[in-house]
């Protein structure tokens, strides 16, 4: 497949719609005082309800019908498969490794969820 | 639970400092029962809206205001911002908010100082990963072979097997394509948040912290990844935003 040219392999929204911001945002940001927040129930559910995946036998055999339909283009010989699977799982695996690998020693450094702002608690019942 | 008297009730967006320029950007809120206001003590300012006639119900275009002030602030000045929908009971509480903590606030304004937030995320094209795996996966390849050929009428102990590995690989690839997606932009961030990886959920990415000078190159980057994984995932920017990542408040003793 070609890359197009210009900003077309990119989705970028002008200005964040709904979801995004729900999921932007929610539980996020600074705890000023966790007592006093309004809750904000309708918004919540919606969020739940979109994170919730859950891996079951469904799932699976949702995966199984989507991998049976799939409309192959043919991308290695159907002939001979022991030798070519073996030889492609190898690459695959150590492709794998490789990436991860590389990943690990300089990125790691950068991952930090925040600097941890300290606030002082409120007074007040809780 | 008591949250009295109804009439002192001040809703916090988020943390400026004093001196910030932002009357411009408070200016765009058009609806004025909706504009906040700075309440300053020392170096800090609270952005709040207040007092409220009663305990708020907070609506979709209050969560919208919320958000869009506080990523257009975070494109001209420092912002911590605030847990959406926090409310303080009375002026006085916000005040003491500000002079109990002033130190820890301008410790945070400074840490995301010159920066804005950016958040990308990336949705794997179903058919194509799909096809990546039957390519990678012997035991997948073997398994559909079997079921097709017995016409749908496939065994249900090989349907099973087949999803889960199939599953299994998904996930695989999202943290994979994370770890990808750490180094292409890295580079150009001061920091990342990966976004946690659970379960099957299709989209995967990240938040990143950006210097104001480095956005461009950043969002160059972004847009190098996209054309890199044309045709089997979208990559979707959104920002600059304000640093919601990158603020993590926690209360003494707790």
């Amino acid at each position: 497949m070609t890359a197009p040219v210009g900003s077309q392999a990119l989705d970028r929204p002008s200005s964040s719609g709904l979801a995004d911001v729900v999921e932007l945002i929610l539980d996020k940001g600074l705890v000023i005082d966790a007592f006093a927040r309004v809750s904000v129930i309708g918004i919540e559910i919606v969020t739940i309800e979109a994170r919730i995946v859950v891996a079951s036998i469904d799932t699976y055999l949702r995966y199984a019908e989507a991998m049976r339909g799939l409309a192959l283009t043919p991308r290695q010989p159907a002939t001979v498969p022991e030798l070519v699977q073996e030889v492609t799982a190898g690459i695959a695996a150590g492709k794998t490794r490789g990436v991860l690998d590389g990943v690990s020693g300089k990125v790691s450094d950068m991952l930090r969820p925040g600097r941890p702002v300290a606030l002082k608690r409120l007074g007040g019942r809780r | 639970m008591s949250i009295a008297p109804a009439a002192a009730l001040h809703c916090v967006h988020g943390i400026v400092d004093a001196s910030a320029p932002i009357q411009a950007v408070l200016a765009t809120v058009a609806d004025v029962e909706r504009r906040p206001r700075l309440f300053a003590h020392g170096a800090v300012a609270a952005l709040v809206t207040g007092p409220l006639p009663q305990a708020p119900t907070p609506s979709r275009a209050d969560l919208m205001t919320h958000a869009r002030l506080l990523d257009a602030l975070a494109a001209c000045t420092a912002v911590l911002p605030a847990r959406f929908g926090t409310v303080l009971p009375g002026a006085d509480r916000v005040r003491q908010l500000l002079v109990d903590n002033e130190e820890n606030l301008l410790a945070g304004l400074d840490a995301v100082r010159g920066s804005a937030q950016y958040t990308v995320r990336a949705r794997h094209v179903q058919q194509e990963v799909l096809r990546e795996i039957l390519d990678e996966q012997p035991e997948v390849h073997r398994l559909r072979e079997t079921i097709v050929g017995e016409g749908g009428a496939a065994r249900y102990p090989e349907q099973i097997r087949l999803g889960e590995l199939v599953h299994a690989a998904l996930a695989a690839k999202v943290a994979e394509d994370t770890r990808a997606m750490l180094e292409a932009l890295c580079p150009h961030a001061q920091a990342a948040v990966p976004r946690p990886v659970s379960g099957v959920d299709a989209s995967f990415g990240g938040a990143y912290l950006v210097r104001h000078a480095r956005r461009e190159a950043f969002e160059a980057a972004a847009e190098e990844l996209g054309r890199r994984w044309y045709g089997r995932a979208r990559v979707r920017l959104l920002g600059p935003l304000a640093p919601y990542d990158f603020v993590t408040g926690k209360e003494d003793g707790r």
